[in-house]
């Protein structure tokens, strides 16, 4: 997946995931961003990832992404793209 | 922040956010909203913690430390378990024993990263202040007093010094724990005789000693297989009319939860089905979310249950 096909997809999920069809993610979007985006939430969306883009992180890389951008790219990593 | 009026929160909060800035979000939103009432039973709670922090070895620092340990590496791991597969990942006691129990540097470790908790986790602080400020003031005068797992010893600590409790007495089935809890009550200066016995729930005898006014299970009952089992041997303990203050959290993955309870009605339906009418019921939702989207998100909730036994 290109990385805008990725960013489609994870804007949905993220949206989904915070119940807020307001978000607009980019590449340089953090955590702090967003007013629920804590660790247990931040562990809800890593997992739904997985669900949905049919992939599996390591427990150290679930904490690893500091930005979207950073997540886009672990996805991708992960999706072989 | 302001912690004005509350010295402990201020010296433990500001030591926190020193040792641990990204934290500092989390606990802005914890404390935010916090009633005045409650902030009074956080800083007692605060000065707790610091007590017994700086009675240790390492003081409130390795007491701070212990709480990021439980945050990161403790609670981080089992929440990624229980997401990916909606149970908790122990189901079975022996699990737990072998885990955690019979693993003394890390049971430490987590129980300090608890105590801190009580202060920084808002479901935490409010159950505690429910228990101080709504509990144990409707307790009847002289009230006999039982809690099951004492620990830190905090609830004996509030309910040693209340004007309602008449006897105050602890049951822990580990010797080590006893003296813990023993020695805890001596630093947060509680001078009112505290019985604490090695007392199995299950094998004591009801025949053989005084019955409770008041039994209280505080974080017990996700750690049994059979929770209802252990409420049906506390209420043999209850008097007529006597009850159990149960403090349960739902949908909180930890190494040593086994029993997972999903809502605050399936913490209701525990009391009920050993027998105990429900008098007073209460949900306090994790830090930075509202009961709803807990329910609707499975986060973590703390549920109260005031269970009655019959007159």
């Amino acid at each position: 997946m290109t990385h805008d096909e990725v960013l489609a997809k994870l804007t949905d999920i993220i949206r989904d995931v915070f119940d807020d069809e307001s978000l607009q993610p980019t590449d340089a979007m953090t955590a702090e961003d967003v007013t629920e985006w804590d660790s247990t939430n931040h562990v809800r969306l890593m997992v739904t990832i997985e669900s949905e883009f049919g992939i599996r992180f390591e427990t150290d890389e679930i904490t690893a992404p500091e930005t979207v951008g950073q997540l886009i790219a672990l996805i991708q990593s992960k999706l072989g793209a | 922040m302001d912690f004005q009026n509350y010295p402990s929160l201020e010296r433990l909060i500001a030591r926190l956010l020193e040792l641990w800035p990204d934290h500092r979000d989390y606990v802005e939103k914890s404390f935010d909203g916090r009633t005045p009432d409650v902030m009074a039973i956080s800083d007692q709670v605060a000065s707790c913690a610091l007590k017994l922090g700086d009675a240790m070895e390492g003081g409130l620092d390795s007491l701070i430390g212990d709480y990021r340990f439980l945050c990161e590496k403790i609670v981080l791991p089992e929440e990624l378990h229980f997401r990916r597969n909606n149970r908790y990942r122990l189901s079975k006691f022996e699990d737990a024993m072998r885990e955690c129990y019979a693993n003394a540097p890390y049971m430490a470790r987590y129980m300090n990263g608890l105590l801190i908790s009580n202060v920084v986790w808002n479901n935490h602080a409010q159950a505690i202040s429910s228990y101080v400020q709504a509990y144990l003031p409707s307790l009847r005068p002289n009230a006999d007093f039982l809690e099951i797992g004492p620990g830190h010893g905090m609830f004996l600590y509030f309910a040693a010094t209340s004007p309602n409790v008449g006897t105050v007495t602890g049951w822990d089935v580990s010797p080590t724990s006893i003296e813990h809890t023993r020695h805890a009550l001596k630093i947060l200066g509680v001078t009112r005789p505290v019985t604490l016995a090695l007392q199995n729930l299950f094998e004591a005898k009801p025949d053989s000693g005084t019955r409770f006014d008041s039994i209280v299970m505080s974080e017990i009952l996700e750690h049994l297989e059979d929770p209802v089992a252990a409420l049906k041997a506390a209420m043999n303990w209850l008097k007529p009319g006597g009850e159990i203050w149960v403090n349960v959290p739902a949908n909180s993955p930890a190494p040593d939860h086994i029993f997972l309870v999903n809502s605050p009605e399936h913490a209701c339906e525990l009391v009920e089905t050993a027998g105990l009418g429900v008098a007073a019921s209460h949900a306090f939702p994790m830090t930075g979310t509202t009961l709803e989207k807990a329910r609707k998100r499975k986060l973590a909730i703390s549920c109260v249950v005031v269970g009655r036994k019959a007159a």
